[in-house]
């Protein structure tokens, strides 16, 4: 008796596992359905700003290593929790604006717009810890960057 | 052919390669025929001309040794006629194996290629894609080796003095 009882409660145990499994895998696979997406809007000086929000640095030491200006600072920064084959938009200055598409895979797209104006879109698989920058000159010894890096 | 032997011993009379009885032959023979007679001239006349503007050859060691040389040459073609049925073996063996070892040979360089390149820790993607709507704007781009930056600089000039007064205002 002892044993059939083991039985059935060892039968519905596993069963209860099975479905526990089930429903952890179907959350976790929601959740890796989604990019998370940092967008900074960054300005590159050669001038000092005191008490301005200066940028990480493995991303200033990456632009250091590539322009000729050695203080980056944070304008604006924007978090994006993008679906599967959805697209968000965030406004990053008065004008810019970036719409970013989750194409799956850690593949986004990024298009720039300036008020109304596409200005580019660049497409290509993120990793994390790896970054995309769209930038361009500004007014003044200075520049604009767009500093896009995946955080999940 | 009865001819060119008669040709031939006439030869040998003129060289004194023939018994005495068989010179004699010879010579009842020639007394009877006017063309013999005339070969048998036109070779004595050859011998002695050969004789009289002949290059003497002096031989490098004595006479035994040069032939004795010459001999041993002649001896040395032998083993090859031997080795001859040696590298018929070899030949045969040759076409059976030669198909096996191609094999053999191809199968060798698929398997030394096959083992994966050493992981150096670079990855290179190529899936970046660039999409440029004005044609006015000019675009660099710079992609780092370990592709853990890629940067696309737009000749494109954007304000940001509104979003600095902001900033700093702040």
């Amino acid at each position: 008796m002892m044993e059939i009882l083991s039985k059935y409660s060892l039968g519905k145990f596993f069963v209860f596992v099975a479905i526990w499994l089930f429903v952890v895998s179907g959350v976790a696979s929601g959740k890796a359905d989604s990019i998370e997406i940092s967008a900074s809007l960054v300005v590159g000086t050669s001038k000092e700003k005191k008490g301005s929000k200066k940028v990480s640095d493995p991303i200033r030491k990456r632009l250091s290593k590539v322009f000729k200006w050695r203080n980056y600072y944070k304008l604006s920064v924007k978090q994006l929790s993008i679906p599967d084959d959805k697209t968000k938009t965030t406004k990053l200055s008065k004008k810019a604006f970036i719409k970013v598409n989750n194409r799956k895979n850690g593949k986004i797209s990024v298009s720039l717009f300036s008020g109304a104006k596409m200005l580019i879109q660049k497409s290509q698989t993120l990793r994390t810890g790896s970054y995309m920058v769209l930038a361009g000159d500004s007014k003044g010894d200075s520049a604009w960057f767009i500093v896009i890096s995946k955080t999940n | 052919m009865k001819e060119n032997k008669i040709e031939l011993k006439i030869q040998a009379l003129v060289d004194g390669e023939l018994t005495e009885s068989e010179a004699e032959q010879m010579r009842e023979c020639m007394d009877n025929d006017v063309r013999l007679q005339i070969l048998y001239a036109q070779l004595i006349q050859t011998k002695d001309l050969i004789s009289k503007h002949e290059m003497s050859r002096i031989l490098p060691e004595s006479g035994d040794f040069y032939w004795t040389k010459i001999a041993q040459e002649i001896g040395g073609v032998e083993p090859a006629n031997q080795g001859s049925n040696n590298s018929l073996v070899i030949k045969w063996l040759f076409r059976r194996l030669a198909p096996l070892l191609g094999i053999a040979t191809i199968v060798l360089l698929i398997t030394l290629q096959q083992p994966s390149v050493p992981d150096l820790g670079i990855e290179f993607k190529s899936d970046h894609e660039l999409e440029l709507l004005d044609d006015d704007i000019e675009v660099m781009t710079f992609n780092s080796i370990d592709d853990s930056i890629s940067i696309v600089w737009l000749d494109y000039s954007m304000d940001l003095q509104k979003d600095y007064m902001e900033l700093w205002l702040d």
